[in-house]
């Protein structure tokens, strides 16, 4: 099944000298699908993301999440879209300090008014698979970023969304923790069958997925499928990435 | 360009940022300057000396409390603009360089702000004069130009000013800076209420409404104080842990925490609590002060119009004391001048004698023909009296005796009814009405008074103008205007409570952008919560409802406390001095609700559109 449908997307900005950042782009992703979008900065990657999240209209194409197209939506609508549809995990976790990481996790649940035992529930459910469960009751300053990344995450599938997007989700983490993240985004996505998509800049971060799209100049560049092992993607992101140019500077 | 140069260019390129603090100081300013031009006005007539004290001491409290405000809000300021001063740190700036940065930018913000003040008080206290005027019908204070007041309030402001720089030092906290500067600021801790603080604030307020309940006139001087401390020390508790305590209540109960947007609202609550814990203090005690005042002398001032007519029932008398040559020409000006004057009015010849009986008790007596002359035109039964009878004329009931039987010039007199009416100005005690007959008999100096009844006697005061101004110099004779009293006594009450007024504004206003500022260093942060929180699907119409929960419950919160208190201090002195101030009271407290609550909306709105410009796509 198709979770994520991009056709003929197309963004440019200013009005006398137009700069297009996408280029009448199309892709899709399967439900069940990990993939990563790579490209260097200025490509369009994160103009792309934006549009997918819907907090960014395109200039011209369309875009279906689980055959529903949600530019048709607008204001309040379309943010119970996104809060109902999507998950989102950003490159600084966005969780509130006024909360606790617990109560940070389940926020999307009350503000949807599910009752407090599905809440529960849920919650120890998704603390379990992320092994958030002993630090639910702590506040986000008490906690490591790599900890803070994985409430995030908790966060954003335990309303069980369409499709989870994900901002350069190891972008503040050090390397350890960052492995950590993308085992538990790939532990999800394969046990949980949670779509994701995944905005990255880290080769080492992008081989978790299943499928990397390559983006340069608004448009997309390459494709590459994971073989049998991840070492062996990770050479061949690598390779694209060195060829894409650009690349040595990037990281 | 030298430093100097740099500081007024922070300042002048840099408007905006500076605004609030501009105008708080302005505000400042004018509120005082107006406070301190109606204190030195030339006309506003001499006060009881202990009433002169007390402006005198408002205004100084005022001044204390205008301090406190402007040093606030310069906190406040100066905490927004730590990343600035950590840009200057990190370039070799010292620390008393940036204080003198400070200071040279405070005098620039403080100069423009008197001036600003001053001219914005001349016009505001003319309108503020005009307002009072048609509010409570008073002659208002004229119009003066102040020198001593711009004067005074000059040197006072760049004083503060200069006091408030010499604080800032303890503001800029250069651990703090660093600690931006290098991204670890300290992270809010969850505010612990004390439970036992908590139960005692609780405790010392019930305690001390129970002692306000059961005063009386007796121990009243005693616990008035008492009482005072206890909901001071309460109140402060009752926002500092009280509040808190009862949100962490809240957060307990998870079925009603964990609901919908009460989870935002209820979390950001407890620390917003906590951090305004202060100035909900001040803020609800100065207002209970100025709610109790204002309501005291609205009460006062009602009630002594009010019974005017029981002090006073005719509009004019005339009485001599001793000889008194100009008698009858001092009474035909005067009927000259009601008749100029085009009033309706009916002359009366008010006469009494007083006659001792052979037990030495003295009796005031009055002829049947006066009284019911008197009794007509106050609009009481006129009487029919037998030579044997007597009618019993009370000015009040304190007055009443058991005296039902008397001998005059051996005739023995019953009295056959009794009256409670004032039909006399100076009737002080109690009025015996004979037949005529028998009146005539008694061989005794007669009192004359003459009385002037006009129906509608609100215009009369022209009648004693004129008068005073030609035969002022009589001491022989005395002449009272019911209309001339009531003037000046509006008059004077008026001034007191035009005053106390004026305090409650003071303190309405510097908490109301107390709470203005407060919300305006927070808008910065909060955008950027709720552009995360949108995005992660958080609708504006949720967000709408957070903050008016929110922002209701701290804007309203200080005020609905303050009403509480002065109900219960206001209703005790209704009890107490038997004087009626629940309409008075309800009328104050109402008013400014209902401003605080304009204040509330308008503010929300703001708010709202500075949030929603900052969310994404419509």
């Amino acid at each position: 099944m198709e979770m994520l449908k991009v056709s003929q997307l197309s963004k440019s900005y200013g009005k006398q000298v137009m700069f297009s950042a996408l280029n009448h782009i199309s892709f899709s992703i399967e439900a069940g699908e990990l993939v990563g979008v790579m490209g260097p900065s200025g490509s369009g990657k994160t103009t792309l993301l934006n549009m997918i999240s819907t907090v960014d209209q395109p200039t011209s194409g369309e875009i279906y999440i689980e055959g529903n197209n949600p530019l048709s939506l607008n204001g309040d609508k379309l943010a119970l879209f996104r809060r109902r549809e999507l998950g989102f995990v950003f490159q600084d976790f966005n969780l509130l300090d006024t909360l606790t990481l617990g109560e940070n996790v389940i926020l999307p649940l009350a503000l949807d008014g599910v009752p407090v035992k599905e809440q529960d529930r849920r919650l120890t459910k998704v603390a379990n698979i992320l092994g958030i469960k002993h630090l639910l009751s702590k506040r986000t300053f008490e906690v490591s970023g790599g900890e803070a990344q994985r409430t995030a995450i908790a966060r954003a599938i335990i309303h069980k969304p369409a499709l989870l997007l994900a901002d350069e989700p190891t972008g503040n983490l050090d390397s350890n923790a960052s492995r950590i993240v993308m085992e538990l985004f790939e532990k999800i996505n394969q046990e949980e069958q949670v779509t994701t998509m995944m905005v990255t800049h880290d080769p080492l971060a992008a081989s978790y997925c299943n499928r990397i799209l390559f983006i340069k100049d608004g448009s997309i560049y390459n494709e590459i499928y994971k073989g049998s092992s991840r070492q062996q993607f990770y050479q061949q992101i690598i390779d694209v990435l060195s060829l894409l140019g650009g690349a040595s500077r990037e990281f | 360009m030298n430093f100097k140069q740099f500081a007024i260019k922070n300042v002048t390129r840099n408007g905006k940022a500076y605004f609030a603090y501009f105008l708080s100081t302005c505000i400042s300013v004018a509120l005082f300057f107006t406070f301190t031009m109606f204190i030195l006005h030339p006309d506003k007539g001499a006060f009881k000396s202990y009433i002169e004290v007390s402006l005198y001491a408002a205004e100084i409290i005022t001044y204390f409390f205008l301090f406190f405000f402007v040093f606030y809000s310069i906190s406040v300021f100066l905490k927004s603009r730590y990343k600035e001063f950590g840009i200057l740190y990190m370039i070799g700036t010292s620390k008393k360089q940036i204080l003198k940065m400070i200071f040279i930018e405070n005098m620039l913000i403080s100069i423009a702000a008197t001036v600003c003040g001053i001219l914005t008080g001349l016009v505001f206290s003319k309108l503020f004069l005009i307002m009072i005027e048609k509010l409570f019908r008073i002659q208002a204070l004229p119009y003066y130009f102040p020198i001593k007041a711009i004067l005074i309030t000059s040197v006072a402001f760049i004083l503060l000013c200069v006091l408030v720089s010499f604080f800032t030092s303890w503001i800029i906290k250069e651990k703090d800076i660093l600690h931006l500067l290098k991204g670890t600021i300290a992270p809010r801790l969850a505010p612990k209420p004390s439970v036992l603080l908590a139960i005692l604030s609780a405790v010392l307020l019930l305690v001390a409404y129970y002692i306000s309940f059961t005063s009386n006139i007796e121990n009243l001087e005693k616990i008035i104080l008492l009482v005072m401390v206890m909901v001071v020390i309460a109140t402060f508790f009752l926002f500092s842990q009280f509040s808190v305590f009862f949100i962490a209540f809240l957060k307990k109960n998870r079925l009603f925490y964990l609901k919908h947007t009460n989870l935002i609202w209820v979390s950001n609550l407890f620390y917003r609590m906590k951090d305004n814990a202060r100035v909900f203090f001040i803020i609800s005690i100065t207002s209970t002060a100025a709610f109790i005042s204002i309501g005291t002398c609205y009460a006062f001032w009602d009630n002594t119009l009010g019974n005017i007519e029981e002090r006073y029932p005719l509009a004019f008398t005339y009485q001599t004391i001793g000889e008194n040559l100009t008698v009858h020409e001092e009474i035909n000006f005067i009927d000259q001048q009601l008749k100029e004057g085009g009033f309706s009015y009916t002359p009366i010849t008010i006469a009494n004698k007083s006659v001792t009986d052979a037990e030495e008790i003295s009796y005031t007596l009055m002829k049947m023909s006066v009284y019911n002359q008197l009794a007509e035109q106050l609009d009481l039964r006129t009487a029919s009296i037998q030579e044997h009878e007597t009618i019993k004329v009370m000015a009040s009931a304190e007055f009443g005796n058991d005296i039902n039987r008397m001998t005059i010039e051996g005739n023995p007199i019953r009295v056959t009814e009794e009256i409670q009416a004032k039909i006399m100005q100076d009737q002080a005690s109690t009025l015996y009405v004979v037949a005529d007959t028998l009146y005539d008999l008694i061989e005794s100096d007669e009192g004359i008074q003459y009385a002037f009844h006009v129906e509608d006697w609100s215009d009369t005061y022209v009648v004693y103008d004129e008068y005073e101004a030609k035969y002022e110099s009589n001491p022989n004779g005395i002449f009272l205007s019911k209309s001339h009293i009531f003037e000046t006594e509006k008059s004077a009450y008026g001034t007191i409570m035009f005053l106390s007024i004026f305090i409650g504004m003071i303190f309405f206003v510097t908490s109301g952008s107390f709470i203005y500022n407060k919300f305006f260093i927070d808008v910065e942060t909060d955008k950027k919560k709720y552009k995360q929180l949108n995005k992660v699907g958080l609708t504006f119409k949720e967000i709408k409802r957070i903050t008016t929960i929110e922002m209701g419950i701290l804007f309203m919160l200080p005020y609905i406390v303050a009403c509480i208190h002065s109900s219960v201090a206001l209703s005790t002195l209704n009890r107490i001095f038997e004087i009626e101030v629940g309409t008075a009271a309800f009328l104050i407290m109402g008013s400014f609700l209902i401003l605080q609550l304009l204040f509330y909306v308008f503010i929300r709105r703001n708010y709202l559109i500075e949030i929603k410009n900052e969310l994404i796509i419509d």
